[in-house]
């Protein structure tokens, strides 16, 4: 029979209520159809494979490294001759003229080098959190510093071709999605420190042989190159 | 039930028999109540007696041995021993008793099937066994009223004949209830039989409302809650159970988007309270849903709105700023089982058709357009169209009249113990333009049972299989739409392609755009939606002592869809260009919760308090898959294994959860001071991670002017409340962001570091940023009203101001360049405000035995206004985008801007035509054109009552909207080689004509590009006046008599005519002002999960559907 006492009733009914007393992860719901940062990277391979499409997208989804980089700077002089025939995005740059903010080439290489930064920043927000005990310390230490210095060389060119440009070291930036330009000095230091770290974590040949990675001469090759370029 | 006092002991030898005897009379009392208590004529009898000195008793049981009279009596009753002398020969038995009873305080009243019931006129507490069948209006019988002697806790219901029985005191005061009816107050005096007569209350204050997690009296309530009347639900063609609210109560505005049969309706309450949407939450029995497509109309018992946040709060971030739909659905009642069939078949057909130009017409405007004579014309077009035999009036040919069919059969029955209810359904809707169709077939199951004392246990389920074959609408005839291939193919466009066309046999189309005849559209593919919907619950609820009772509720949600789309390979050129193509998706969206609560309820004098605490769990998966291929040799085999290239393939599945606690306080004092406090915390996975867990409070408080001491004597104000209420509620992000804390990467291109070394997997972000500090949307609503009855309840009034703010509106925001392209979930600073009035009236104007006459009058004003939005990120938000005349570029008809409300159409001002050059003038810069929301909406319903007859008339309004005419951009547009409009024959045609309708120009002259104007931007050419009266519904019923009735056997039978729609009084140049292209799928978990996110818009009519008029005819009977 039922509880008849003022206090079983309570506790009866509060066992009740707390039968279901969910445990915190069950309003956590992490994407299944989508890869996001939610369910990647994990692993020790994870952590490789995202650094690879850091690489990837700098080689594979952009002009600038291409081509346009070299349009933007050597083009620009006496050092060769361009024979373009686009007429709004590349004579101007060939014949000296000015360059104005619409200029398609312009908008499209200042966006790809933000994309090439977003994707080492990826690798820089994600790789840190993973515990896969497969992941050394020492190679979780180079891949970060794999990451950063291709932030640097991003930022590297986007400080020498436009000057100012706004910091951005995450990729959600804190959800400031309209950060203002950082001075330039500003830019030159967070570089700096980015390769200072590479110098200091990555081995003098490539991982796993691969040579098209970063290496500690790599960074400071760069580090020599930014130093050279600051002009303080 | 009181038992009868035990019979003396000096009886001793006597009891056995009497109590046999007065078993049998209650059981034989009850059977023939229960079969109809009424079927036997009282003997007139015959008494023939000689005795001397007996007690009365005695002579009663000499009689009742003669067998023809039955007596009940109290063996307690002094006045029967007293001894009297009988000497009757052949006396008529009311003789005899007038006699035996003579000088004693002995009465007697007569029953039928010749039972009488003795008792004492002067005894005090006489304890009175009584009898009664309690009918409705038309004098149908009423079962499950509750029938209670007053100021005791004596009560029981009525069984399914609408008869009770009951043992009071003689002095009793009988209190009849019943939902929707007024309450009644009859004094028993003494009377054995007590037959009471209801009427249907305007407004009745003992009503009791399904809140959240609980129900309450109406007089208690001091939210804004709005109880729906469904009575009319089984006497009209509703099909969609929203439909029934249409008109009927201030502040919700239901609307129709799409005629096309089994769409869903659109929700407004009290506004718009998102940029993202909004539709309401529902609530079935419990169960929190988003639609409502499992329950079949006929099985409604209640429908209550909760508009405001102190009435909404305790649903938390589920309960949406958009209001609250409850539903309750029947459940069983007590006594012999009772059938309840419903049935009805009607006629629908189109309200209006647009006038459009014939052959001669159109070339005479073709030949303008192409500047040529229209000989010259003609010869372009290829010899085998026949402008001179061809006349096809597509309008004609596409909508037709249109059959729809309902069929509903109930049972339900029970004991004291457990009732069950058990419903079919069967709907089968042709929509008014070939080729749609609707069926339904539907079952709903409710069982409640008392297990023990203190367990109570049931479930309800609602399960319905959906078949629907649907045609394109919705967009322009270039891709398909067929409303817009109905108005632009000309009509010499043949039904098949004639021998000697290029392709002989396939649908017709125009050589000189793509674009096929409506038929093709519509018959060219098939497009079959088959759905399985289920809603279910199963709760046990225990009764503890010290007033506490706790209940368990498991709750259920499925629903699954299977589409299936076949273009056939040969009978249009674009299938022949693919050879046919299938596809076939499939979605499941599966929800459960658990909810469990603890109520308490108890009076302390003049304190009541009720207190509920509860939690709840819920989680929903969704699940969609597609598949698709082309290349079908033949179009008898349509599935997608006879698909032989380009096969797509795709899974994906998502899911969230919520966790919450919650609780609420009632509490009032002396029936005058009433106060209600609301809280619950929400943790959720569709909001950042970071801010997952929310709280909600609501406070509301009322006080009941008309108890206090100064009101007793103002005789005309029966009941007066004023309430007043505020309270939190949240809106969680779209369906289109299930997961907005993430950021979404992708597998890109494998990439090779070296030369010598193989390609590694390389993985990037994509299309979307995380932002895990995501919240939200939050909305505190104020509420400020009251509620008044006057003359005796004949007169009901209820007046209601609220205001609704609703912050962290969610946008899906492109970041500037640095963040390239992804789109990001944030919560931008600023205010959707929503602020109105709302007005009730019901009144008794007309009340009388065969007369009567009900109004109920309701109007209620909104007000919306986005304002103070944070603009740092981008001034206003484009949405409503439309594709005209199959150009693929989008333009937006609509804007969310500060200082604007939500559905303001923007664009250009058209400034007229030009007299002179005959091109239409627009203003120079984008300005408000007007909004899509109106400023107030009403509705009137007439009832009367004349003996069996009644008519019952809905007339619906929505006044001060906007409605933008995409349609007219496609037929008014004076380019092209489509049909048109024959509002173009007023065209502007030589210098000095004044006209609105600007010139046919010529293509390639420097005119074009103004006319081109008429057909790529949004200007107020084609934002329209969308405000309308309607007659909604008018339906005339006969209720058979009970004489009538008794001889055919059934318990009742009502027969109706019904129109829908029977007139529409609006200046909207389209086919109906109701119609939105974007107005569905707000709530539809399956097709909006995973898509883009899009923003709120309304009123833009783009090629829907048409609305129907429909007249059915139908009955219902109850066996």
């Amino acid at each position: 029979m039922i509880a008849r006492t003022p206090s079983k009733c309570i506790f009866i009914a509060a066992a009740f209520l707390l039968l279901f007393s969910c445990s915190k992860s069950f309003i956590d719901q992490t994407p299944q159809s989508s890869l996001t940062t939610g369910n990647f990277p994990k692993s020790a391979t994870d952590a490789e494979s995202e650094l690879t499409g850091a690489y990837d997208w700098m080689v594979y989804y952009t002009n600038f490294y291409q081509y346009d980089n070299f349009m933007n700077t050597d083009g620009k002089s006496d050092n060769c001759y361009i024979n373009s025939d686009n007429v709004t995005a590349e004579q101007p740059l060939e014949y000296f003229s000015t360059v104005t903010s619409s200029n398609t080439n312009v908008q499209r290489d200042w966006q790809e080098l933000y994309n090439d930064i977003r994707a080492a920043n990826a690798v820089l927000d994600d790789v840190p959190n993973i515990s896969d005990p497969g992941l050394t310390s020492a190679r979780k230490a180079m891949i970060l510093g794999e990451a950063r210095f291709l932030r640097a060389l991003h930022y590297y060119w986007l400080v020498t071709e436009w000057g100012e440009c706004p910091i951005i070291l995450t990729v959600s930036n804190g959800g400031n999605l309209y950060p203002a330009r950082n001075k330039v000095p500003e830019v030159y230091a967070q570089m700096i420190n980015d390769l200072q770290y590479a110098d200091s974590v990555l081995d003098v040949t490539p991982y796993n042989g691969q040579l098209g990675r970063a290496t500690k001469g790599a960074a400071e090759a760069m580090l020599a190159k930014t130093y050279a370029q600051m002009g303080d | 039930m009181k038992k009868l006092p035990t019979p003396s002991r000096s009886n001793n030898r006597n009891m056995l028999f009497k109590l046999l005897i007065i078993m049998k009379l209650s059981f034989m009392l009850i059977l023939l109540a229960v079969i109809g208590a009424h079927a036997g004529v009282f003997a007139q009898g015959s008494i023939t007696l000689n005795m001397r000195q007996v007690e009365i008793q005695k002579v009663l049981n000499k009689i009742e041995k003669e067998g023809e009279f039955r007596f009940l009596y109290n063996y307690d009753l002094n006045s029967l021993k007293r001894k009297v002398d009988v000497d009757f020969n052949g006396s008529p038995i009311k003789d005899v008793l007038n006699k035996i009873f003579a000088n004693t305080d002995l009465t007697y009243k007569m029953l039928d099937n010749n039972l009488i019931v003795v008792i004492s006129s002067t005894q005090v507490m006489q304890s009175l066994r009584i009898t009664g069948k309690v009918t409705g209006l038309n004098g149908e019988a009423l079962p499950g009223v509750s029938i209670t002697v007053k100021g005791t806790s004596i009560g029981t219901l009525t069984d399914n004949n609408g008869v009770y029985i009951l043992t009071v005191p003689d002095d009793a005061v009988l209190v009849i209830s019943y939902i929707g009816d007024e309450t009644k107050e009859v004094k028993v005096n003494g009377q054995s039989v007590v037959d009471v007569q209801l009427s249907p209350s305007t407004r009745q204050l003992d009503q009791v409302v399904v809140v959240g997690y609980g129900a309450q009296k109406q007089k208690d309530i001091t939210s804004a809650i709005s109880i729906v009347s469904t009575k009319d639900i089984s006497s009209r063609p509703i099909v969609s159970p929203v439909e029934a609210i249409t008109g009927k109560v201030p502040g919700v505005q239901v609307t129709v988007p799409s005629g096309m049969p089994g769409s869903d309706l659109s929700v407004k309450i009290r506004g718009i309270g998102s940029p993202n949407g909004g539709e309401p939450l529902y609530v079935v029995d419990g169960v929190l849903a988003n639609d409502i497509r499992s329950i079949d109309p006929n099985t409604i018992a209640t429908i209550s709105i909760l508009k405001d946040a102190s009435a909404a709060g305790i649903y938390g971030a589920a309960g949406s700023t958009n209001g609250i739909v409850m539903i309750t659905t029947k459940q069983g009642t007590k006594g012999k089982p009772r059938v309840d069939l419903n049935l009805y078949t009607g006629i629908q057909q189109i309200t209006k058709k647009i006038p459009v130009l014939n052959n001669q017409q159109w070339l005479d405007l073709e030949a303008e357009i192409f500047d040529t004579t229209q000989a010259g014309f003609l010869a372009t077009i290829p010899s085998y169209y026949n402008l001179q035999t061809t006349n096809n009036n597509w309008q004609d040919l596409v909508y037709h009249n249109a059959m729809q069919t309902s069929v509903n059969a109930g049972i339900s029955g029970g004991s004291e113990k457990g009732t069950y209810y058990m419903d079919f359904g069967y709907l089968n809707q042709d929509g008014i333009m070939v080729g749609s169709n609707f069926k339904r077939y539907s079952i709903k199951l409710s069982i409640d049972q008392a297990a023990t004392s203190w367990l109570r246990m049931g479930a309800n389920i609602s399960f319905n299989r959906t078949n629907q074959r649907t045609v394109p609408v919705n967009t322009s005839t270039q891709f398909g739409g067929a409303v817009i291939s109905a108005l632009v193919t000309p009509e010499y466009i043949p039904i098949y392609m004639p021998v000697g066309s290029p392709h002989p046999g396939v649908y017709g189309y125009s050589t000189f755009f793509s674009g096929d005849n409506p038929y093709s559209d519509i018959y060219n593919n098939t497009n079959n939606t088959v759905g399985n919907n289920f809603l279910g619950n199963a709760y046990a609820e225990i009764s503890l002592p010290y007033n506490l009772k706790l209940r368990t509720q498991l709750n259920s949600v499925i629903e699954n869809s299977k589409y299936d789309y076949f273009l056939d390979p040969y009978q249009s050129l674009y299938g022949l260009s693919i050879n046919g193509q299938g596809n076939d998706s499939y979605s499941e969206t599966n929800r459960w919760a658990w909810d469990n609560t603890l109520t308490y309820s108890k009076v302390f004098g003049l304190h009541s308090i009720n207190v509920v605490v509860g939690t709840s769990a819920l989680e929903e998966s969704i699940a969609l898959s597609s598949s698709s291929g082309q290349g079908f040799a033949t179009s008898a085999v349509q599935t997608l294994n006879a698909a032989s290239s380009h096969y797509s393939v795709s899974t994906q599945n998502f899911e969230w959860s919520t966790n919450s606690y919650f609780g609420r306080i009632n509490y009032s004092y002396n029936d005058k001071y009433l106060f209600t406090g609301t809280f619950r915390a929400d943790g959720t996975s569709r909001v950042g991670i970071n801010n997952q867990w929310g709280t909600f409070p609501a406070l509301s408080a009322g006080w009941r002017v008309s108890n206090e001491d100064f009101m007793k004597n103002v005789n005309w104000v029966s009941d007066l409340k004023i309430r007043a209420g505020w309270g939190e509620t949240g809106n969680l992000p779209p369906y289109t962001v299930l997961y907005p804390s993430y950021t979404l990467l992708s597998p890109g291109a494998p990439y090779a570091y070296s030369s010598s070394s193989t390609a590694d997997p390389g993985v990037t972000t994509t299309s979307q940023i995380g932002n895990p500090n995501l919240k939200w949307e939050s909305g505190q609503q104020t509420n400020i009203g009251f509620d008044a009855t006057f003359l005796n309840q004949r007169l009901t009034f209820s007046a209601d101001y609220y205001y609704k703010k609703v912050k962290n509106m969610i946008f899906s925001q492109q970041g500037s360049l640095v963040f390239g392209g992804p789109i990001t979930q944030i919560n931008v600073p600023g205010y959707d405000i929503n602020k109105g009035l709302e007005f009730n009236i019901d009144a008794a104007v007309v009340k009388q035995k065969d007369f009567t006459w009900d109004i109920n009058f309701n109007i209620s004003f909104n007000s919306n206004l986005i304002t103070n939005m944070d603009t740092t990120v981008t001034s206003s938000y484009q949405t409503g985008a439309i594709t005209v005349g199959g150009s693929h570029a989008p333009i937006y008809t609509q804007i969310i801007k500060n200082g604007y409300s939500l559905g303001t159409f923007w664009g250009y001002k058209a400034l007229g035509v030009d007299p002179t050059s005959g091109n239409e003038n627009f203003g120079t810069d984008l300005e408000n054109l007007g909004s899509a929301l109106p400023k107030y909406i009403f509705g009137i319903t007439n009832t009367f009552r004349y003996k069996n007859f009644s008519l019952s008339v809905l007339i619906d309004g929505v006044q001060g909207n906007k409605v933008y005419n995409e349609t007219r951009m496609e037929i008014e547009n004076l380019t092209g080689y489509a049909n048109e409009s024959a509002a173009v024959l007023n065209r502007w045609k030589a210098q000095g004509n004044i006209t609105d309708i600007p010139r046919a120009l010529a293509n390639g002259t420097t005119n074009a590009a103004n006319a081109a104007l008429l057909q790529s931007q949004v200007s107020s050419l084609y934002v329209e006046n969308g405000s309308f009266v309607r007659m909604r519904n008018a339906t005339l019923s006969y209720q058979l008599s009970d004489k009538v009735l008794k001889q055919i056997g059934i318990a009742s039978l009502r027969i109706y005519v019904t129109g829908q729609n029977l007139f529409i009084i609006t200046k909207y140049k389209g086919y109906y002002p109701e119609l939105d292209s974007f107005g569905q799928g707000t709530n539809n978990q399956a097709v909006n999960a995973g898509q883009s996110p899009t923003l709120y818009s309304i009123g833009v009519d783009a090629g829907a559907y048409p609305a129907a008029r429909t007249i059915t005819i139908g009955a219902n009977v109850q066996l």
